[in-house]
């Protein structure tokens, strides 16, 4: 198998360049490209830098581009990949060596949504008990696990990074608004009322494309224009 | 601060159907809002008859005509279809990749049916 990888060192490199790495795939133990990254790095060549954490799919440390769709190494199936692979950094993060970008606008925008339950109604001393129903209605947006391959891949973050939530932020955001313990609804969706940082989703759908769990971010940023559209409850 | 490059060559990471949809969207904006004087120009010589006919006899002009109502068909249904979608409807990437098929099939053909007419 071949593997091309994007390598950038900023202390011996002006730019990015590409270098292929000739892999036997029963040479290491491991079905995942996470393995054979890991078996590039421990037996040919060490200066490679990935990140990495659980290998399970859980931690989302490990999103790049392979094939020109963002994903996970540890939840890429060697077997689905053709012989020839291609792997980029996640693009419009800037990187900061090899596959290892910088997330920090990226966490800004999961910063700004308030990620956090908010009541002021609830004795926060006790139990806040949900019905079957209300919970069902976070099925499909608390799973995230912020590895940002989304938000990587959604056009509208890269011509506008510092103003569109994204599409990871607005899932979260969507996740709160729609918690029935949150008193915070329409403070919520007041902070996303402004022309960039909702409405600037164009219904590309790449996030949903590559989420690596399957979630729908741009079903989740609809539901926040519905829930704006249907008006604020006390405002 | 470190020199930190930005991966984002847009030929080589791949975007679903809808995100060609989106792009021809845009493009056939750009094209209808500069052929739009044209038009303008053209509706003013609609009681001329005879130099508006002389005018369309020229296939160069007929066919920029053309191009300038296909761009016009496609940002419609692009833009209805986007419509439906700001309506809470259409968020799944199937029904997504369906709509966009549908809007590609039908602007072709109403573009086609648009030729006719005019050749």
């Amino acid at each position: 198998m071949q593997i091309n990888i994007q390598r950038f060192d900023p202390d011996k490199d002006e730019n990015p360049y590409m270098k292929t790495y000739t892999v036997d795939t029963s040479a290491f133990h491991g079905v995942m490209l996470l393995d054979a990254l890991e078996y590039i790095k421990t037996a040919l060549d060490d200066s490679l830098a990935i990140r990495r954490s659980c290998g399970g799919g859980v931690c989302g440390s490990d999103g790049m581009n392979v094939n020109g769709k963002n994903g996970l190494a540890c939840q890429t199936l060697l077997k689905e990949l053709p012989e020839k692979v291609t792997i980029y950094p996640m693009p419009g993060m800037p990187v900061i060596r090899d596959l290892v970008v910088d997330m920090s606008q990226f966490y800004q925008h999961y910063d700004s949504v308030e990620p956090y339950l908010q009541s002021d109604t609830s004795d926060l001393e006790a139990e806040q008990l949900q019905s079957e129903e209300d919970r069902a209605k976070l099925d499909g947006l608390y799973e995230c696990i912020m590895c940002g391959c989304c938000t990587s891949a959604c056009p509208s973050s890269w011509w506008n990074p510092d103003k569109f939530v994204g599409p990871q932020g607005l899932l979260t955001a969507a996740r709160f608004v729609l918690d029935s313990r949150d008193d915070k609804r329409d403070e919520r969706l007041e902070n996303l009322s402004d022309k960039y940082r909702l409405y600037r989703c164009r219904g590309i759908f790449n996030c949903t494309n590559v989420c690596p769990k399957g979630l729908n971010p741009t079903a989740a940023i609809a539901e926040l224009r519905v829930q704006q559209s249907e008006g604020y409850n006390e405002l | 601060m470190r020199n930190r490059p930005v991966f984002l060559n847009l030929l080589k990471i791949r975007l679903p159907l809808a995100g060609l949809i989106s792009i021809l969207h845009r493009i056939s904006g750009i094209v209808f809002f500069f052929g739009f004087p044209l038009l303008l120009y053209m509706y003013g010589l609609l009681p001329l008859s005879n130099e508006l006919n002389e005018l369309l006899a020229v296939s160069a002009v007929k066919f920029v005509l053309w191009g300038m109502v296909s761009a016009f068909v496609y940002h419609f249904l692009a833009g209805v279809r986007h419509m439906v979608a700001d309506f809470g409807h259409n968020h799944e990437l199937s029904r997504a990749n369906h709509s966009g098929i549908l809007v590609l099939i039908l602007s072709v053909l109403m573009s086609l049916w648009a030729g006719v007419l005019l050749w």
